[in-house]
Protein backbone atom coordinates (compact mmCIF):
# COMPACT_ATOMS: atom_id res chain seq x y z
CA UNK A 1 0.00 0.00 0.00
CA UNK A 2 1.50 3.21 -0.95
CA UNK A 3 2.06 6.05 1.56
CA UNK A 4 2.89 9.74 0.61
CA UNK A 5 3.89 12.21 3.43
CA UNK A 6 2.83 15.70 2.33
CA UNK A 7 4.53 18.74 3.47
CA UNK A 8 4.11 21.89 3.74
CA UNK A 9 4.79 24.73 1.44
CA UNK A 10 3.80 28.14 3.31
CA UNK A 11 2.79 29.51 6.64
CA UNK A 12 1.43 32.89 8.01
CA UNK A 13 1.35 34.65 11.06
CA UNK A 14 -1.76 36.25 13.82
CA UNK A 15 1.02 38.91 14.36
CA UNK A 16 3.83 40.36 11.89
CA UNK A 17 4.76 42.68 14.11
CA UNK A 18 6.53 40.75 16.65
CA UNK A 19 6.79 37.32 15.05
CA UNK A 20 9.71 36.72 12.66
CA UNK A 21 11.36 33.78 10.68
CA UNK A 22 14.32 32.69 9.36
CA UNK A 23 15.33 29.87 7.34
CA UNK A 24 11.56 28.85 6.44
CA UNK A 25 12.86 26.56 3.73
CA UNK A 26 13.83 23.94 6.68
CA UNK A 27 10.39 23.29 7.69
CA UNK A 28 9.33 22.44 4.14
CA UNK A 29 9.99 18.75 4.95
CA UNK A 30 8.91 15.98 6.42
CA UNK A 31 9.11 15.03 10.47
CA UNK A 32 12.84 13.50 9.32
CA UNK A 33 14.26 16.40 9.35
CA UNK A 34 17.15 17.65 10.94
CA UNK A 35 17.01 21.11 9.95
CA UNK A 36 14.60 23.84 11.48
CA UNK A 37 13.04 27.27 10.63
CA UNK A 38 13.65 29.84 13.57
CA UNK A 39 10.26 31.44 14.45
CA UNK A 40 11.20 34.01 16.78
CA UNK A 41 8.42 36.26 19.46
CA UNK A 42 10.50 39.52 19.96
CA UNK A 43 7.50 40.85 22.25
CA UNK A 44 7.78 41.98 25.32
CA UNK A 45 4.67 40.62 26.78
CA UNK A 46 2.83 37.00 26.79
CA UNK A 47 0.54 37.40 24.13
CA UNK A 48 -0.45 34.38 22.39
CA UNK A 49 0.51 34.80 18.93
CA UNK A 50 0.54 31.49 16.02
CA UNK A 51 1.93 30.09 13.16
CA UNK A 52 0.15 28.72 11.21
CA UNK A 53 1.99 26.18 9.33
CA UNK A 54 0.05 25.05 5.46
CA UNK A 55 0.21 24.56 1.83
CA UNK A 56 0.47 20.75 1.85
CA UNK A 57 0.48 19.62 -1.56
CA UNK A 58 -2.81 17.11 -1.63
CA UNK A 59 -1.70 16.61 -5.40
CA UNK A 60 0.71 14.16 -4.19
CA UNK A 61 -1.91 11.59 -3.91
CA UNK A 62 -4.03 10.54 -6.93
CA UNK A 63 -7.69 11.80 -7.42
CA UNK A 64 -8.89 8.22 -7.97
CA UNK A 65 -7.15 6.79 -4.56
CA UNK A 66 -8.73 5.29 -1.62
CA UNK A 67 -7.61 6.84 1.37
CA UNK A 68 -7.43 4.25 4.31
CA UNK A 69 -5.68 6.21 6.78
CA UNK A 70 -4.04 9.25 7.43
CA UNK A 71 -2.11 11.02 10.03
CA UNK A 72 -1.14 14.60 11.09
CA UNK A 73 2.32 15.45 12.40
CA UNK A 74 4.82 18.09 13.32
CA UNK A 75 8.45 18.47 14.50
CA UNK A 76 9.57 20.76 16.80
CA UNK A 77 11.33 21.99 19.87
CA UNK A 78 10.65 25.20 22.00
CA UNK A 79 12.60 27.31 24.40
CA UNK A 80 11.12 30.40 26.21
CA UNK A 81 7.89 29.55 25.16
CA UNK A 82 4.28 28.89 27.66
CA UNK A 83 3.94 24.84 27.22
CA UNK A 84 0.58 25.07 29.12
CA UNK A 85 -1.99 22.65 27.48
CA UNK A 86 -4.36 26.31 27.10
CA UNK A 87 -2.10 26.69 24.18
CA UNK A 88 -1.51 23.58 22.62
CA UNK A 89 -0.94 23.33 18.82
CA UNK A 90 -4.66 22.67 17.10
CA UNK A 91 -5.17 21.67 13.40
CA UNK A 92 -6.72 24.54 11.44
CA UNK A 93 -9.16 25.51 8.41
CA UNK A 94 -7.36 28.71 7.81
CA UNK A 95 -7.27 30.36 11.11
CA UNK A 96 -10.32 28.33 12.66
CA UNK A 97 -9.17 25.80 14.83
CA UNK A 98 -10.55 22.62 14.10
CA UNK A 99 -10.72 19.25 15.36
CA UNK A 100 -7.23 17.71 16.50
CA UNK A 101 -4.74 18.43 19.06
CA UNK A 102 -1.61 17.86 20.04
CA UNK A 103 0.95 17.85 23.16
CA UNK A 104 3.39 21.65 22.51
CA UNK A 105 6.49 21.25 21.96
CA UNK A 106 9.24 20.24 24.37
CA UNK A 107 12.95 21.55 24.59
CA UNK A 108 13.46 18.45 22.74
CA UNK A 109 12.93 17.95 19.31
CA UNK A 110 10.09 15.24 18.67
CA UNK A 111 7.57 14.51 16.27
CA UNK A 112 4.21 15.42 17.84
CA UNK A 113 1.06 13.57 16.46
CA UNK A 114 -1.89 15.01 17.10
CA UNK A 115 -5.17 13.02 18.27
CA UNK A 116 -8.49 13.39 17.86
CA UNK A 117 -8.61 13.60 14.42
CA UNK A 118 -11.95 13.15 13.70
CA UNK A 119 -12.60 14.91 10.61
CA UNK A 120 -12.69 12.60 7.25
CA UNK A 121 -9.58 12.96 4.43
CA UNK A 122 -12.25 13.91 2.10
CA UNK A 123 -12.72 16.99 4.72
CA UNK A 124 -9.28 17.70 4.95
CA UNK A 125 -8.46 17.59 1.65
CA UNK A 126 -10.97 19.72 0.93
CA UNK A 127 -9.20 22.66 2.86
CA UNK A 128 -6.47 22.74 0.42
CA UNK A 129 -3.57 25.16 0.89
CA UNK A 130 -5.79 26.46 4.14
CA UNK A 131 -5.48 23.65 6.35
CA UNK A 132 -2.59 23.89 8.61
CA UNK A 133 -1.41 23.24 11.97
CA UNK A 134 -1.47 26.33 14.56
CA UNK A 135 1.32 26.55 17.08
CA UNK A 136 1.49 28.88 20.02
CA UNK A 137 4.78 30.92 20.37
CA UNK A 138 3.47 32.86 23.53
CA UNK A 139 6.31 33.53 25.75
CA UNK A 140 6.36 31.87 29.19
CA UNK A 141 8.00 34.80 30.77
CA UNK A 142 7.54 38.46 29.45
CA UNK A 143 11.24 39.49 29.65
CA UNK A 144 12.57 36.05 27.91
CA UNK A 145 13.01 35.95 24.01
CA UNK A 146 10.57 32.75 22.77
CA UNK A 147 11.98 30.67 20.23
CA UNK A 148 9.63 27.66 18.25
CA UNK A 149 12.46 25.69 16.01
CA UNK A 150 10.70 23.72 13.05
CA UNK A 151 11.68 21.14 11.71
CA UNK A 152 8.99 19.77 9.21
CA UNK A 153 5.48 18.72 9.03
CA UNK A 154 3.13 16.41 7.03
CA UNK A 155 0.07 14.47 6.77
CA UNK A 156 1.18 10.95 6.78
CA UNK A 157 -1.29 9.09 4.10
CA UNK A 158 -1.99 5.39 3.28
CA UNK A 159 -3.66 4.70 0.35
CA UNK A 160 -4.93 2.30 -2.67
CA UNK A 161 -5.10 3.15 -6.31
CA UNK A 162 -6.39 0.82 -8.51
CA UNK A 163 -4.38 -0.24 -10.82
CA UNK A 164 -3.53 -2.62 -14.16
CA UNK A 165 -0.52 -4.57 -14.61
CA UNK A 166 0.62 -4.74 -18.54
CA UNK A 167 3.29 -6.75 -19.17
CA UNK A 168 5.66 -6.76 -22.68
CA UNK A 169 8.05 -8.72 -24.03
CA UNK A 170 10.05 -8.94 -27.14
CA UNK A 171 10.99 -11.35 -29.73
CA UNK A 172 14.15 -10.27 -32.62
CA UNK A 173 16.39 -7.84 -32.30
CA UNK A 174 16.23 -4.40 -30.34
CA UNK A 175 14.82 -2.61 -27.55
CA UNK A 176 11.30 -1.92 -25.77
CA UNK A 177 10.80 0.35 -23.04
CA UNK A 178 9.35 -0.68 -20.12
CA UNK A 179 10.24 -4.19 -20.94
CA UNK A 180 7.86 -6.89 -18.65
CA UNK A 181 5.56 -6.14 -15.97
CA UNK A 182 4.73 -2.21 -15.62
CA UNK A 183 2.17 -1.73 -12.44
CA UNK A 184 -0.22 1.43 -14.25
CA UNK A 185 -2.85 3.27 -12.49
CA UNK A 186 -6.14 3.41 -13.93
CA UNK A 187 -6.48 6.91 -15.62
CA UNK A 188 -2.85 6.63 -16.59
CA UNK A 189 -1.43 6.52 -19.93
CA UNK A 190 0.98 3.30 -21.01
CA UNK A 191 3.64 4.27 -22.99
CA UNK A 192 6.11 1.76 -25.52
CA UNK A 193 8.89 2.67 -26.92
CA UNK A 194 10.16 0.63 -29.74
CA UNK A 195 14.00 0.39 -31.11
CA UNK A 196 14.61 -1.94 -33.60
CA UNK A 197 18.59 -2.76 -34.27
CA UNK A 198 18.27 -2.29 -37.98
CA UNK A 199 15.26 -0.30 -38.85
CA UNK A 200 14.73 -2.46 -42.04
CA UNK A 201 13.56 -5.05 -39.97
CA UNK A 202 9.76 -5.28 -40.10
CA UNK A 203 8.43 -4.78 -36.42
CA UNK A 204 4.74 -5.79 -35.49
CA UNK A 205 2.83 -5.87 -32.40
CA UNK A 206 -0.24 -7.86 -30.57
CA UNK A 207 -2.09 -6.70 -27.56
CA UNK A 208 -3.49 -9.51 -26.33
CA UNK A 209 -3.42 -11.64 -29.19
CA UNK A 210 -4.64 -8.86 -31.39
CA UNK A 211 -2.73 -7.55 -33.76
CA UNK A 212 -1.84 -3.94 -33.19
CA UNK A 213 0.40 -2.92 -35.35
CA UNK A 214 -1.18 -0.26 -37.43
CA UNK A 215 -1.25 1.33 -34.15
CA UNK A 216 2.48 1.71 -34.03
CA UNK A 217 3.40 5.47 -34.66
CA UNK A 218 6.51 5.59 -36.35
CA UNK A 219 8.98 9.01 -35.60
CA UNK A 220 11.77 9.49 -37.51
CA UNK A 221 13.03 13.12 -37.44
CA UNK A 222 15.16 15.92 -35.81
CA UNK A 223 13.95 19.04 -34.55
CA UNK A 224 14.35 21.76 -32.74
CA UNK A 225 11.72 23.43 -30.76
CA UNK A 226 11.10 26.31 -28.37
CA UNK A 227 9.20 26.78 -25.06
CA UNK A 228 8.00 29.58 -23.00
CA UNK A 229 7.30 29.83 -19.43
CA UNK A 230 3.86 27.53 -18.94
CA UNK A 231 0.55 29.29 -17.90
CA UNK A 232 -0.43 26.14 -16.07
CA UNK A 233 -0.40 28.19 -12.76
CA UNK A 234 -2.22 26.15 -11.05
CA UNK A 235 -0.38 22.85 -11.18
CA UNK A 236 2.93 23.99 -12.95
CA UNK A 237 3.70 27.01 -11.29
CA UNK A 238 4.63 26.80 -7.23
CA UNK A 239 6.74 29.12 -5.19
CA UNK A 240 8.74 29.08 -1.51
CA UNK A 241 9.45 32.09 -0.05
CA UNK A 242 7.96 34.35 2.25
CA UNK A 243 6.66 37.90 1.58
CA UNK A 244 7.25 38.12 -1.91
CA UNK A 245 6.79 41.49 -2.95
CA UNK A 246 7.68 44.37 -5.35
CA UNK A 247 7.92 47.33 -4.65
CA UNK A 248 5.77 48.91 -6.98
CA UNK A 249 1.57 49.79 -6.76
CA UNK A 250 1.26 46.91 -9.15
CA UNK A 251 -0.21 43.79 -6.61
CA UNK A 252 2.63 41.21 -5.94
CA UNK A 253 0.61 38.20 -7.48
CA UNK A 254 1.46 39.68 -10.77
CA UNK A 255 4.90 40.06 -10.82
CA UNK A 256 5.53 37.43 -9.44
CA UNK A 257 4.46 35.64 -12.49
CA UNK A 258 5.23 37.91 -14.83
CA UNK A 259 7.69 35.34 -16.79
CA UNK A 260 4.67 33.23 -17.78
CA UNK A 261 3.82 33.25 -20.98
CA UNK A 262 6.37 35.75 -22.49
CA UNK A 263 9.73 34.25 -24.43
CA UNK A 264 13.01 36.32 -23.72
CA UNK A 265 12.85 37.66 -27.13
CA UNK A 266 9.65 39.36 -26.69
CA UNK A 267 8.98 39.80 -22.71
CA UNK A 268 5.98 41.03 -21.57
CA UNK A 269 7.30 44.63 -20.50
CA UNK A 270 10.61 45.89 -20.57
CA UNK A 271 9.12 49.36 -19.84
CA UNK A 272 7.77 50.76 -16.65
CA UNK A 273 10.08 48.12 -14.77
CA UNK A 274 12.06 50.61 -12.86
CA UNK A 275 11.48 49.50 -9.39
CA UNK A 276 9.21 46.99 -9.84
CA UNK A 277 11.72 44.00 -8.17
CA UNK A 278 10.19 40.43 -6.81
CA UNK A 279 12.16 39.69 -3.46
CA UNK A 280 12.06 37.88 -0.41
CA UNK A 281 11.93 40.13 2.53
CA UNK A 282 11.25 37.29 5.12
CA UNK A 283 14.85 37.69 6.45
CA UNK A 284 15.45 41.42 6.12
CA UNK A 285 18.37 43.47 4.60
CA UNK A 286 21.17 41.22 6.58
CA UNK A 287 18.83 37.92 5.54
CA UNK A 288 20.63 35.52 2.97
CA UNK A 289 16.78 33.87 3.29
CA UNK A 290 16.17 33.41 -0.41
CA UNK A 291 12.48 32.42 -2.26
CA UNK A 292 12.05 31.09 -5.57
CA UNK A 293 9.18 30.58 -7.97
CA UNK A 294 9.02 27.83 -10.43
CA UNK A 295 7.87 28.16 -14.32
CA UNK A 296 7.12 25.03 -15.88
CA UNK A 297 7.68 24.68 -19.59
CA UNK A 298 5.77 21.89 -22.04
CA UNK A 299 7.53 19.74 -24.35
CA UNK A 300 4.95 17.23 -24.81
CA UNK A 301 5.28 17.07 -28.32
CA UNK A 302 8.95 15.81 -28.58
CA UNK A 303 8.24 12.03 -29.20
CA UNK A 304 9.09 9.39 -26.04
CA UNK A 305 11.95 7.98 -27.04
CA UNK A 306 13.97 11.02 -28.16
CA UNK A 307 17.43 11.42 -27.70
CA UNK A 308 18.02 15.24 -26.24
CA UNK A 309 20.97 16.65 -28.56
CA UNK A 310 21.19 19.69 -26.98
CA UNK A 311 19.13 22.27 -24.56
CA UNK A 312 19.71 25.85 -24.34
CA UNK A 313 17.95 28.46 -22.16
CA UNK A 314 17.27 32.21 -22.23
CA UNK A 315 16.03 34.76 -20.13
CA UNK A 316 15.28 38.11 -20.05
CA UNK A 317 15.70 40.13 -16.90
CA UNK A 318 17.65 42.41 -14.39
CA UNK A 319 18.65 42.09 -10.88
CA UNK A 320 17.95 45.20 -8.14
CA UNK A 321 21.64 45.57 -7.04
CA UNK A 322 24.30 45.82 -9.15
CA UNK A 323 26.26 43.41 -6.42
CA UNK A 324 26.05 39.79 -6.12
CA UNK A 325 26.28 38.76 -2.68
CA UNK A 326 24.19 36.68 -0.43
CA UNK A 327 21.39 39.10 0.63
CA UNK A 328 21.41 40.34 -3.00
CA UNK A 329 20.25 37.65 -5.06
CA UNK A 330 18.45 37.23 -8.47
CA UNK A 331 19.55 34.33 -10.46
CA UNK A 332 18.16 30.99 -12.76
CA UNK A 333 18.55 27.58 -13.12
CA UNK A 334 16.74 24.51 -14.43
CA UNK A 335 15.37 21.60 -12.70
CA UNK A 336 13.77 18.37 -13.26
CA UNK A 337 11.07 18.35 -10.63
CA UNK A 338 12.93 19.09 -7.60
CA UNK A 339 17.04 18.04 -9.19
CA UNK A 340 18.63 20.73 -10.32
CA UNK A 341 20.43 20.01 -13.78
CA UNK A 342 21.93 23.41 -14.66
CA UNK A 343 24.42 25.64 -13.66
CA UNK A 344 22.61 28.53 -11.71
CA UNK A 345 23.30 31.33 -13.05
CA UNK A 346 23.07 35.29 -11.50
CA UNK A 347 21.35 38.59 -13.72
CA UNK A 348 24.80 40.54 -13.80
CA UNK A 349 23.14 43.50 -15.06
CA UNK A 350 20.05 46.27 -13.03
CA UNK A 351 19.20 46.86 -16.60
CA UNK A 352 16.96 44.47 -18.41
CA UNK A 353 19.08 42.07 -20.61
CA UNK A 354 19.09 38.42 -21.89
CA UNK A 355 21.34 36.05 -20.30
CA UNK A 356 21.77 32.24 -21.32
CA UNK A 357 22.79 29.57 -19.13
CA UNK A 358 26.06 28.15 -20.06
CA UNK A 359 25.97 24.85 -18.63
CA UNK A 360 22.17 23.85 -19.31
CA UNK A 361 23.02 20.29 -18.21
CA UNK A 362 22.24 17.17 -19.95
CA UNK A 363 18.93 15.63 -20.51
CA UNK A 364 16.59 12.99 -20.97
CA UNK A 365 13.18 13.24 -22.48
CA UNK A 366 11.71 11.73 -19.40
CA UNK A 367 13.10 14.38 -17.39
CA UNK A 368 11.60 16.97 -19.28
CA UNK A 369 8.45 15.68 -18.72
CA UNK A 370 9.05 17.84 -15.70
CA UNK A 371 11.37 20.81 -16.82
CA UNK A 372 10.83 23.91 -14.64
CA UNK A 373 13.02 27.20 -15.24
CA UNK A 374 13.51 28.36 -11.38
CA UNK A 375 13.94 32.36 -10.47
CA UNK A 376 15.53 32.60 -6.77
CA UNK A 377 15.30 36.08 -5.15
CA UNK A 378 16.63 37.07 -2.02
CA UNK A 379 15.90 40.31 -0.15
CA UNK A 380 17.14 42.33 -2.81
CA UNK A 381 15.57 40.74 -5.74
CA UNK A 382 14.71 40.94 -9.42
CA UNK A 383 12.63 40.69 -12.06
CA UNK A 384 12.16 37.95 -15.17
CA UNK A 385 10.16 39.21 -17.67
CA UNK A 386 10.11 36.03 -20.18
CA UNK A 387 12.40 33.21 -21.14
CA UNK A 388 13.01 31.02 -23.78
CA UNK A 389 13.80 27.47 -23.63
CA UNK A 390 15.06 25.38 -27.14
CA UNK A 391 15.65 22.06 -27.55
CA UNK A 392 16.92 19.72 -29.99
CA UNK A 393 16.39 16.35 -30.47
CA UNK A 394 16.35 12.98 -32.68
CA UNK A 395 14.47 9.92 -32.88
CA UNK A 396 14.02 7.21 -34.45
CA UNK A 397 11.42 4.64 -33.32
CA UNK A 398 8.24 3.24 -32.83
CA UNK A 399 5.57 4.23 -29.88
CA UNK A 400 2.55 2.86 -29.08
CA UNK A 401 0.31 4.63 -26.46
CA UNK A 402 -3.02 3.78 -24.59
CA UNK A 403 -4.59 5.25 -21.31
CA UNK A 404 -5.67 2.32 -18.90
CA UNK A 405 -9.19 2.56 -18.06
CA UNK A 406 -9.45 -0.57 -16.05
CA UNK A 407 -7.44 -2.93 -13.34
CA UNK A 408 -7.39 -5.62 -16.38
CA UNK A 409 -4.27 -6.91 -16.99
CA UNK A 410 -2.79 -6.63 -20.56
CA UNK A 411 0.02 -8.16 -22.44
CA UNK A 412 2.02 -6.74 -25.51
CA UNK A 413 3.69 -8.83 -28.05
CA UNK A 414 6.59 -6.86 -29.93
CA UNK A 415 7.93 -8.84 -32.99
CA UNK A 416 11.07 -7.24 -34.31
CA UNK A 417 12.35 -8.89 -37.73
CA UNK A 418 9.95 -11.78 -37.35
CA UNK A 419 6.86 -12.29 -39.21
CA UNK A 420 4.22 -15.09 -39.29
CA UNK A 421 5.49 -17.59 -41.48
CA UNK A 422 4.14 -20.47 -43.68
CA UNK A 423 6.28 -24.14 -44.33
CA UNK A 424 6.01 -26.51 -47.02
CA UNK A 425 7.70 -30.04 -46.02
CA UNK A 426 9.07 -31.18 -49.40
CA UNK A 427 11.06 -34.28 -50.16
CA UNK A 428 11.88 -34.14 -45.99
CA UNK A 429 12.80 -30.07 -45.34
CA UNK A 430 10.79 -27.99 -44.37
CA UNK A 431 10.56 -25.05 -47.18
CA UNK A 432 9.64 -21.57 -46.58
CA UNK A 433 6.68 -19.96 -48.55
CA UNK A 434 7.44 -16.47 -50.00
CA UNK A 435 4.50 -15.96 -51.51
CA UNK A 436 0.39 -17.56 -51.59
CA UNK A 437 -1.80 -17.17 -54.60
CA UNK A 438 -5.25 -17.57 -55.42
CA UNK A 439 -6.76 -17.96 -58.74
CA UNK A 440 -9.73 -15.93 -58.72
CA UNK A 441 -11.55 -15.24 -62.09
CA UNK A 442 -8.77 -17.33 -64.30
CA UNK A 443 -5.82 -14.91 -62.63
CA UNK A 444 -3.40 -15.87 -59.53
CA UNK A 445 -3.78 -13.26 -57.18
CA UNK A 446 -1.31 -12.99 -53.82
CA UNK A 447 -2.98 -13.71 -50.80
CA UNK A 448 -1.96 -12.75 -46.88
CA UNK A 449 -0.12 -15.85 -46.12
CA UNK A 450 -1.33 -16.00 -42.39
CA UNK A 451 -4.99 -16.46 -44.13
CA UNK A 452 -5.08 -18.70 -47.23
CA UNK A 453 -5.83 -22.01 -45.29
CA UNK A 454 -8.48 -22.81 -43.26
CA UNK A 455 -9.06 -25.61 -40.93
CA UNK A 456 -12.34 -26.32 -42.51
CA UNK A 457 -11.27 -26.91 -45.73
CA UNK A 458 -9.68 -29.92 -47.52
CA UNK A 459 -6.20 -29.74 -49.73
CA UNK A 460 -4.93 -31.83 -52.31
CA UNK A 461 -1.56 -31.32 -53.98
CA UNK A 462 -2.09 -31.20 -57.74
CA UNK A 463 0.27 -32.76 -59.92
CA UNK B 1 -34.03 -53.48 -51.30
CA UNK B 2 -30.25 -52.94 -49.87
CA UNK B 3 -28.16 -55.92 -49.09
CA UNK B 4 -25.38 -55.29 -46.65
CA UNK B 5 -24.47 -59.12 -45.89
CA UNK B 6 -24.53 -61.87 -47.83
CA UNK B 7 -23.94 -65.38 -46.16
CA UNK B 8 -23.59 -68.53 -48.19
CA UNK B 9 -23.96 -72.01 -45.77
CA UNK B 10 -22.05 -71.04 -42.94
CA UNK B 11 -19.84 -68.70 -44.96
CA UNK B 12 -20.03 -64.81 -45.00
CA UNK B 13 -19.17 -63.78 -48.45
CA UNK B 14 -20.38 -60.20 -47.89
CA UNK B 15 -20.54 -58.02 -44.83
CA UNK B 16 -21.00 -54.29 -44.74
CA UNK B 17 -22.21 -53.96 -41.47
CA UNK B 18 -19.21 -52.94 -39.80
CA UNK B 19 -18.39 -50.04 -42.63
CA UNK B 20 -18.26 -46.29 -41.92
CA UNK B 21 -17.72 -44.49 -44.71
CA UNK B 22 -20.73 -41.60 -44.97
CA UNK B 23 -20.68 -39.57 -48.07
CA UNK B 24 -18.60 -36.91 -46.35
CA UNK B 25 -16.14 -39.05 -46.53
CA UNK B 26 -15.72 -39.76 -50.02
CA UNK B 27 -14.70 -37.65 -52.72
CA UNK B 28 -17.25 -35.72 -54.44
CA UNK B 29 -19.39 -37.62 -57.36
CA UNK B 30 -17.84 -40.61 -56.47
CA UNK B 31 -20.10 -43.61 -55.73
CA UNK B 32 -19.67 -46.62 -53.11
CA UNK B 33 -22.03 -48.29 -50.31
CA UNK B 34 -22.98 -47.79 -47.00
CA UNK B 35 -23.02 -50.19 -44.17
CA UNK B 36 -26.95 -50.64 -44.81
CA UNK B 37 -26.00 -51.41 -48.47
CA UNK B 38 -27.52 -48.35 -50.12
CA UNK B 39 -25.22 -46.73 -52.77
CA UNK B 40 -23.87 -43.64 -51.19
CA UNK B 41 -22.37 -40.52 -53.55
CA UNK B 42 -19.19 -38.48 -52.06
CA UNK B 43 -19.80 -35.22 -51.22
CA UNK B 44 -15.93 -34.54 -49.82
CA UNK B 45 -14.11 -31.71 -51.85
CA UNK B 46 -11.03 -30.14 -51.90
CA UNK B 47 -8.93 -27.41 -52.92
CA UNK B 48 -6.22 -28.31 -55.17
CA UNK B 49 -2.60 -26.77 -54.46
CA UNK B 50 0.76 -26.58 -56.63
CA UNK B 51 3.54 -25.66 -55.52
CA UNK B 52 6.61 -24.06 -57.33
CA UNK B 53 9.63 -21.72 -57.09
CA UNK B 54 8.70 -19.04 -59.59
CA UNK B 55 5.05 -16.84 -59.95
CA UNK B 56 2.38 -19.50 -61.11
CA UNK B 57 1.70 -19.95 -64.81
CA UNK B 58 -1.78 -18.29 -65.97
CA UNK B 59 -2.57 -21.69 -67.69
CA UNK B 60 -2.42 -23.98 -64.51
CA UNK B 61 -5.31 -24.64 -61.97
CA UNK B 62 -8.63 -23.71 -61.46
CA UNK B 63 -10.50 -20.98 -59.49
CA UNK B 64 -10.16 -21.51 -56.35
CA UNK B 65 -7.14 -23.00 -56.23
CA UNK B 66 -4.07 -22.32 -54.43
CA UNK B 67 0.23 -21.66 -55.24
CA UNK B 68 2.54 -21.74 -53.43
CA UNK B 69 5.64 -20.22 -54.02
CA UNK B 70 8.67 -21.63 -52.06
CA UNK B 71 12.53 -20.51 -51.75
CA UNK B 72 14.84 -22.94 -54.07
Amino acid sequence: MPTARLIPSTYSFSNTNYLTMTNADNMYENTDSDTYATITNTQTGTTTYYIYIKGFNFDDIPSNATVSSFSVKFKARESGLSTSTSYRPYMVNNTTTITGTASMPSTTATPITFTGVSATWATIKGYGLNFGIRISVRRSSRNTTGYLYVYGAEIEVNYTVPAATITSTLTGNGTIDPLGAETVMVGDDYELVIVPANFSDPVTAKRDGTDITAQLVFHNESDTVSAIPGSDVTTGFSESGANFYQNSSTSSDAWLRYAIGHSAESPYSTTNTSNTYVKDSSGGSSSTATGWMNYPFDFSDIPPGAVINSVQVKCYGARENATINNQRVARVGLYSGGTLKSTVQDFTSTSNGTITISSPGTWTRDELEDAQLRFEVGYYGGRLLGATWTVSYSVHNYTYTFTVTSTTASTIDVMIGVQDALYWKNNGSWVKVLKGYKKVNGVWVEQDITSLFSNAQNYKKGA
Amino acid sequence: MAVNKVVYGNTTLVDLTSDDAMATDIASGKKAHNRTGNQITGTLTFVTYYTGTSDPSSSLGSNGDIYLKVGS
